[in-house]
């Protein structure tokens, strides 16, 4: 096949990545020579892994492609590459039989001597390691030695496929580097246009397109203008990548097109259909994800009560006194918790002129961003018995018991990670956030907010 | 012997409240079909409640319909079997390609084709499932809570770029909540799971006690009891496992340390059991009062005879027995029938059952204000209503004619031309009317009441009489339950050992036995010394002991010299060189 055919079939497969698919073509054509290493960049799903994998399909040179994030550690990943390396030459016929791997292969010289002993006096061979920089527990010297690989034998080509381009990254210069942009308006349009939703939320197949009847026609004229319209109100600012994009339109498309099913609409009427669900468009329900779908409705909800979720009546004391704990200072125990003490609680957002000028000086993050500080658990029971609105007669066991419950629901958890959970002296940590301990709080009548310094 | 049908019961509560969700879920995993969703990986968020043993159970009888497919594997991964990535991955080739060992094929990937794999190489699977041709891998997290974050996050995403390769369809026990459980996981992780959930419906610790209480029992677990009992789940306690340990502690407490309730056994013949049984029942408050209300009786001979007759006292207790079942049952039955008629009623603040039960143990249930509101309230039902709760009563084995009022309405109600709109009594607030007259500058509100349509009046009669039957039911069946003769062996209301097992004081009881060791060690020679300090004490003891009487500075050298004088005790001399060796 000749080579503008094969460039005229990929960019037709892969929309929007015509100068990527050119460039990739020039560089890894098998007639010409090839550069030992490229260097492939852009941020998350703009096509690389794409691009690469059908324009390797397309030439007829020998290559694999190792996906880094199916590799768990580096021996994996070296182990693997071997054993594609293998495959790939048995199926062009350049290795009797791909017997997987002979010997052991943990380090980056061990991969080195096999491969060179598996390409050498062997023709072009191209190596693709996809996501080569979010491998697992890789050392820092593994994406420079591979940078490196197209030098030991001359020929083989390196592709390395990264989301970040970095100047130090690989130490070596020279290297070409393909930049994958991320989608522009039209681009990303194009792009989902060619996958319409009919009205019932099913994708259209393929042929329909082709032989098109009125009412599909109507569809995708109303898809794309509907995708137009989720790009500008939440897609632009929020959801700007294809999958991410296309989930949103997915998730809006159902309450979107409820009115023409009800037949109340019809499907040429976009600007009514518009104004009706407009909705729909101002809240960002759809761009939140979650495990479970939500269905957004086209009118405005209110928000919903977060925490349905309900502990008894002592843990839920125990959840707040490690929340207060977590992100109360210790210095400022006996102010919060002393019953005796005179000194007013300080309230949010007060504070004279004097005090607000000098705070100015040292610009402090809130407390509440900073994330859960650890605390020992003496503290927590000193905080719980304070916060209890009647004294706290029953004995120890049980109390201690709770904690054990907390902590088996991972609401707390032990801060550092190593020793013992039995071990005491250990210190503690809340693994919930503020609006589940406000939700909890209230289902108690406990007010959170004016035991937490600001 | 008594507590084996209770097991039964209790494992038939769960299942019944489980069953709907196995069925979900397996029919979720069924189709969950690999090909539909091509980027996302399908899960089932199981929120079971925090109890552990519901949620084994659970598991299992998933697991065992999903298992009715052979061409499924499950795999159970728990938070202690994989604490990081890797052995979670190996885990799972190692279980899934270990299932079906049976089948001829199973050495296929060891050396043959893939050679030598990492063990936590999930090729393996994908190469089993491919010869297998496994339709779908389920994963199964049993304590999603407990795992780290990272882990699950790395997992998810290791096993999300297998998703076109290896049919995974994924299952999350969790404790808490949805929500909580995906503040644990990224955005980019969520992306990847295509989630359904399923609620386990929550069996509550009023239903136990409930069932406890209504089928068939021997023992009754008394209102001072069930309200500690029911007060520290309500404070503490989240799992029902410990709920059911305090109520079978009870009747642990009840048949091992009672010696009455022997004669509780239905099978064992009375004959056999030994006297001190007899003289044990004729110590009882309650045969006290029997033996007054013989008296008042006048019937002094049969009295005599169970005083000094072991086997017509034996008759007596069987027959009484027997008949305090009776009416505990009927107390109970009597309870039932007030809370189905509270549930047809339309009053607001609806008592839990447990409440009404304990108040009924206690012979407080008539004089409530509950009581009351109901009753009042079964006299404005209009016809409908009054109608279900007949048929309702009428399942319940109540010992009146109900069957006569429901005919009687019946009459009534197809007498009527527009049958859609039911009578209403007498009582009924539609038939009041305010009427306001301004006299003198005042405004008076006086009430009338509407004239009755023939039809209403009649209704009116069968409602006075329903209340009136029912008023009388609930005088003679709501006795109460103390006065019963040997009401001590059919009611366990005992709190102190249910205190003393299930909230212990640890602390309390280790300074106690560091005060007087005596009590606990039970030797011969400290026994003379009542309280303070002896030398044959433990040492722990008498430095604790020291301690308590130091004030907030405490001296060591002070201390050590007193400890050495009580130890020692001999003469200063030998105190100072015995100093010196022991220093």
């Amino acid at each position: 096949m000749l080579p503008e055919e094969i460039s005229s079939i990929l960019l037709d497969q892969i929309p929007c990545r015509a100068l990527q698919i050119r460039q990739l073509l020039a560089l890894l054509s098998p007639a010409l020579p090839s550069p030992s290493t490229i260097f492939l960049y852009g941020v998350e799903a703009t096509g690389k892994t794409l691009a690469i994998n059908a324009v390797l399909d397309a030439i007829t040179t020998p290559s694999a492609i190792i996906p880094s994030r199916e590799c768990i550690t580096t021996r994996h990943l070296l182990e693997r590459t071997i054993a594609a390396v293998k495959e790939a030459l048995a199926a062009h016929g350049q290795l009797e039989e791909a017997n997987g791997l002979d010997r052991r292969c943990e380090s980056i010289s061990a991969f080195v001597i096999e491969l060179r002993r598996l390409l050498d006096g062997k023709d072009k061979f191209i190596l693709v390691f996809d996501g080569i920089d979010r491998q697992r527990e890789a050392a820092p010297t593994l994406l420079p030695a591979i940078a490196r690989l197209g030098e030991i034998s001359p020929n083989l080509t390196t592709v390395l496929v990264t989301t970040t381009p970095h100047a130090h990254l690989l130490h070596h210069a020279g290297i070409p580097h393909i930049h994958f942009p991320p989608y522009t308006r039209t681009e990303t349009l194009a792009i989902l246009s060619r996958t319409p939703l009919s009205l019932d939320a099913h994708p259209l197949s393929p042929q329909a397109v082709n032989t098109t009847t009125a009412a599909e026609n109507d569809t995708e004229w109303l898809w794309a203008r509907f995708t137009a319209a989720v790009w500008d109100s939440l897609g632009q600012p929020a959801a700007r990548s294809i999958p991410e994009f296309r989930d949103v339109c997915a998730r809006l498309w159902t309450p979107f097109t409820q009115p023409i099913l009800a037949g109340h609409y019809g499907a040429r009427e976009f600007s009514k259909l518009l104004v009706k669900n407009r909705s729909l468009f101002q809240s960002e329900d759809a761009l939140i994800n979650s495990i479970v779908p939500t269905e957004p409705s086209s009118t405005i909800n209110k928000p919903k009560n977060q925490s349905t979720y309900t502990l008894p009546y002592y843990p839920t004391h125990l959840l707040i006194s490690a929340y207060l704990a977590s992100h109360n200072p210790p210095k400022h125990d006996i102010t919060l918790f002393s019953k005796t003490s005179l000194s007013k609680r300080r309230k949010r957002g007060g504070g004279t002129a004097l005090t607000s000028h000098r705070a100015s000086k040292h610009r402090k993050i809130s407390r509440r961003l900073l994330g859960p500080q650890p605390f020992p658990l003496e503290r927590l029971f000193a905080i719980f018995h304070a916060i209890l609105p009647l004294p706290y007669a029953n004995g120890g066991a049980d109390i201690m018991c709770q904690v054990a419950t907390l902590v088996g629901l991972r609401l707390i958890i032990k801060a550092g990670g190593a020793g013992d959970v039995l071990e005491g002296g250990g210190k503690w940590r809340v693994n919930v956030g503020w609006e589940f301990v406000r939700g909890v709080a209230r289902g108690v009548n406990f007010d959170v907010e004016s035991y937490l310094i600001e | 012997m008594s507590w084996r049908p209770k097991e039964a019961l209790l494992k038939r509560i769960y299942d019944d409240a489980s069953v709907k969700t196995v069925k979900e879920v397996v029919s979720f995993v069924n189709s969950a079909d690999s090909a539909k969703s091509d980027r996302k990986l399908h899960a089932g968020l199981i929120v079971t409640g925090p109890d552990s043993s519901v949620v084994l159970s659970l598991f299992e009888s998933i697991a065992e319909s999903a298992n009715l497919e052979s061409r499924t594997i499950l795999v159970t991964l728990s938070s202690g079997q994989s604490p990081n990535l890797k052995t979670a991955l190996n885990y799972i080739n190692h279980c899934a390609t270990s299932r079906n060992l049976d089948s001829q094929s199973g050495v296929i990937f060891d050396e043959a084709k893939g050679g030598r794999r990492l063990n936590y190489d999930l090729q393996i699977l994908s190469d089993y499932v491919q010869s297998h041709s496994i339709d779908k891998v389920l994963l199964s997290f049993q304590d999603s809570e407990a795992f780290e974050g990272k882990v699950l996050t790395e997992l998810i995403h290791v096993l999300s770029s297998w998703k076109g390769r290896i049919p995974f369809v994924l299952l999350f026990g969790i404790a808490t909540s949805v929500e909580l459980f995906q503040e644990k996981l990224s955005t980019d992780t969520i992306r990847c799971l295509d989630g359904s959930a399923f609620d386990v419906q929550q069996v509550g610790a009023r239903d136990v006690i409930k069932a406890f209480q209504s089928e068939q029992p021997n023992l009754w677990v008394g209102p001072g009891l069930s309200r500690t009992i029911l007060q520290r789940q309500k404070d503490y306690i989240q799992s029902h496992s410990t709920l059911i340990n305090s109520l079978k502690y009870a009747y642990m407490t009840h048949f091992f340390a009672n010696p009455l309730s022997i004669f509780l056994s239905t099978t064992q013949s009375i004959a056999s059991s030994q006297k001190e049984h007899y003289e044990a029942v004729r110590n009882l408050p309650s045969f006290r009062r029997y033996a007054q209300t013989l008296i008042e009786r006048k019937e002094y001979e049969s009295l005599r005879t169970l005083l000094d007759d072991n086997e017509s006292l034996g008759d007596v207790v069987v027959q009484e027995i027997k008949n305090g079942k009776q009416a505990l049952q009927a107390i109970l039955r009597a309870t039932d029938v007030l809370f189905r008629l509270q549930s047809s009623s339309t009053l607001k603040t609806q008592t839990p059952w447990t409440e009404m039960y304990i108040r009924a143990m206690r012979a407080e249930l008539a004089g409530s204000v509950a009581f009351k509101e109901i009753m009042a309230s079964i006299k404005k039902l209009p016809s409908d209503n009054m109608k279900d709760m007949l048929n309702h009563l009428a399942g319940m084995s109540v010992p009146f004619g109900l069957i006569d009022f429901m005919k009687e309405l019946d009459q009534l109600t197809h007498g009527s031309e527009e049958p859609k709109v039911p009578l209403r009594s007498a009582y009924d607030v539609h038939h009041e009317t305010l009427r306001t007259t301004v006299v003198a500058q005042k405004v008076s509100l006086s009430k009338n009441t509407s004239t009755l349509s023939t039809q209403d009046s009649a209704y009116t009669k069968i409602v006075d009489r329903i209340y009136s039957i029912l008023c009388s039911y609930f005088e003679t069946t709501l006795i109460n339950p103390q006065d019963l003769f040997l009401n001590e062996g059919l009611i366990f209301d005992s709190k102190s050992p249910h205190r003393e097992v299930f909230t212990p004081k640890p602390r309390f009881a280790v300074e106690r036995a560091l005060s007087s060791p005596h009590d606990y060690l039970g030797c011969d020679c400290c026994g003379g010394s009542e309280d303070g300090l002896s030398a044959t004490q433990p040492a722990t003891a008498i430095l604790y002991q020291l301690y308590l009487e130091s004030g907030a500075m405490i001296n060591t050298a002070d201390l050590w010299s007193a400890f050495w004088t009580i130890v020692g005790g001999d003469g200063i001399e030998d105190e100072e060189a015995g100093q010196q060796r022991a220093l």
